[in-house]
């Protein structure tokens, strides 16, 4: 019941844990197993980056309570509460996420993939946590439409970098390439998604235009969407251009952007939260 | 089984907050709790008649508590399981299994569920369940002096009053309330013109 500030940090690192699972997954899967190059050995490692994502994100969340010392109980209304659900699925897919950093290297890959299938029930409970029927701002496409489009933009900077700083190549490769272009095309796609939103709520019920007022003047929060999302796009795609070193530090930073739009992005998600009635 | 709810008729009501007053005294809220609040509503506006300036002001005040719901959403949003229903109907909120986390208040939309900061718990309305077990009215329904406010069966009290629609509670299919009204003379206008809620401050929006 503190300040949203602890609950857009947990859900952004935890949808960049979901997104870098899938990225590094999908890598290691689609490109390095079969090639059995350097990518293989860049996917299983910085797999680690995911679990500590995962942890932050938790241990952030606590923050948001009053009563932190009896955060175990907040499992114990599974059968009724979203909220429920998405606490035991944050905590699986930490679990999860961790076990390929302590197995054997043989087995890394395959565990990574099976982790990054919990990310998705993850993201679910997630999203309906958030549509309340008493949030006409929350209680829409939207709210699953931001959860998926935050861990592809975050989780495919992620990967970019991880993918990057290990490849010992000048020349890109193909997981390198789909990586960065995926978390450009989701970082760009972010502002518009927000547009279309609040587009929707200004002609939505009493509630939904108080939240798209709301949105309309969010200053500098808006503000910094737009540039962080655009500017964090373009430098993912001009860092397949560049050679290391310099590509380390052009990935870095569009990673660092990516997540400044998303937090952002879910401070106006926060903001327009307007509830209907009294 | 008697499900319990509240009736008020808001027809008769004066706003003097008797009621909020009581129930604030009997369950030894802090400062910035309030159970039960009353809610002043107004609207109009100056009109012309030919060369004169007539105004039509109209006010009504509502008193609003936790409703005790049939369809709870704080007892579906709760992830520790600290609400129950009652068989008497009654929303009851179990301090000792609460988190803190305020679910339950972004989701009620009649704002029940408060904060107490000290304790760091949210807090409700529990309709005075201890004064019912003595024979006693709520406090609350005990305070008022023109007897608006009625605890009862709410198929009973559905006999006699009407729907809870009034400006500015929200739509009662959202968590179908406990909750009976008989409607102020103005309420019609409010929904008309938009009736606003003048003393937010004061309810503590």
């Amino acid at each position: 019941m503190k300040s949203d500030w602890s609950l857009v940090g947990f859900t952004v690192l935890s949808q960049a844990a979901v997104g870098a699972s899938w990225g590094l997954a999908a890598s290691w899967a689609l490109v390095a197993r079969r090639a059995g190059h350097e990518v293989a050995a860049a996917a299983t490692a910085w797999g680690a980056a995911v679990p500590i994502l995962a942890a932050a994100a938790i241990a952030v969340s606590l923050l948001h309570l009053e009563r932190p010392l009896r955060a175990w109980r907040a499992v114990a209304n599974l059968r009724r509460s979203w909220l429920s659900r998405e606490v035991l699925a944050a905590s699986a897919f930490c679990v999860a996420a961790a076990t390929p950093v302590v197995a054997p290297t043989a087995w890394r890959g395959w565990l990574l993939l099976a982790a990054s299938l919990l990310g998705a029930p993850l993201l679910l409970a997630m999203a309906r946590t958030y549509q309340m029927r008493t949030v006409p701002a929350w209680d829409s496409w939207a709210t699953g439409a931001f959860f998926a489009q935050s861990a592809l933009a975050t989780g495919g900077a992620v990967t970019a970098l991880g993918v990057g700083l290990c490849s010992p190549h000048d020349r890109p490769g193909a997981a390198l390439v789909g990586a960065a272009a995926l978390g450009a095309v989701a970082l760009a796609a972010g502002p518009l998604l927000l547009a279309r939103w609040q587009r929707a709520l200004a002609c939505g019920p009493g509630a939904a235009r108080a939240a798209a007022e709301r949105l309309a003047h969010a200053g500098t929060s808006a503000s910094a969407r737009w540039v962080a999302s655009l500017a964090g796009a373009a430098l993912l795609l001009l860092a397949l251009a560049l050679e290391s070193p310099a590509r380390g530090a052009a990935l870095a930073t569009a990673a660092a952007l990516a997540f400044g739009a998303e937090l952002a992005g879910r401070a106006l998600f926060y903001r327009a939260r307007v509830r209907t009635g009294l | 089984m008697t499900r319990l709810g509240f009736g008020v008729d808001t027809s008769a009501c004066t706003g003097c907050k008797a009621c909020q007053a009581a129930c604030k005294d009997r369950n030894g809220l802090p400062v910035g709790v309030l159970w039960r609040r009353v809610y002043e509503i107004s609207g109009g506006s100056w009109r012309r008649e030919g060369e004169a300036w007539r105004h039509d002001v109209w006010a009504y005040s509502l008193s609003v508590s936790c409703n005790h719901c049939e369809e709870p959403i704080c007892l579906e949003v709760c992830p520790s399981n600290a609400y129950t229903k009652r068989d008497n109907g009654i929303v009851a909120h179990d301090p000792a299994r609460c988190l803190g986390c305020g679910n339950c208040a972004w989701a009620c939309p009649y704002g029940a569920p408060q904060l107490d900061p000290a304790r760091g718990v949210m807090t409700k309305c529990n309709l005075c369940e201890e004064e019912l077990a003595a024979g006693r009215a709520p406090a609350c329904v005990a305070a008022c002096p023109l007897r608006v406010l009625e605890v009862g069966d709410r198929e009973e009290l559905a006999a006699r009053f009407g729907p809870p629609d009034m400006v500015p509670l929200p739509d009662p299919g959202l968590t179908t309330p406990s909750l009976r009204l008989r409607a102020h003379p103005h309420a019609g206008r409010a929904r008309a013109e938009g009736g606003r809620v003048r003393n937010r401050e004061e309810v503590g929006e």
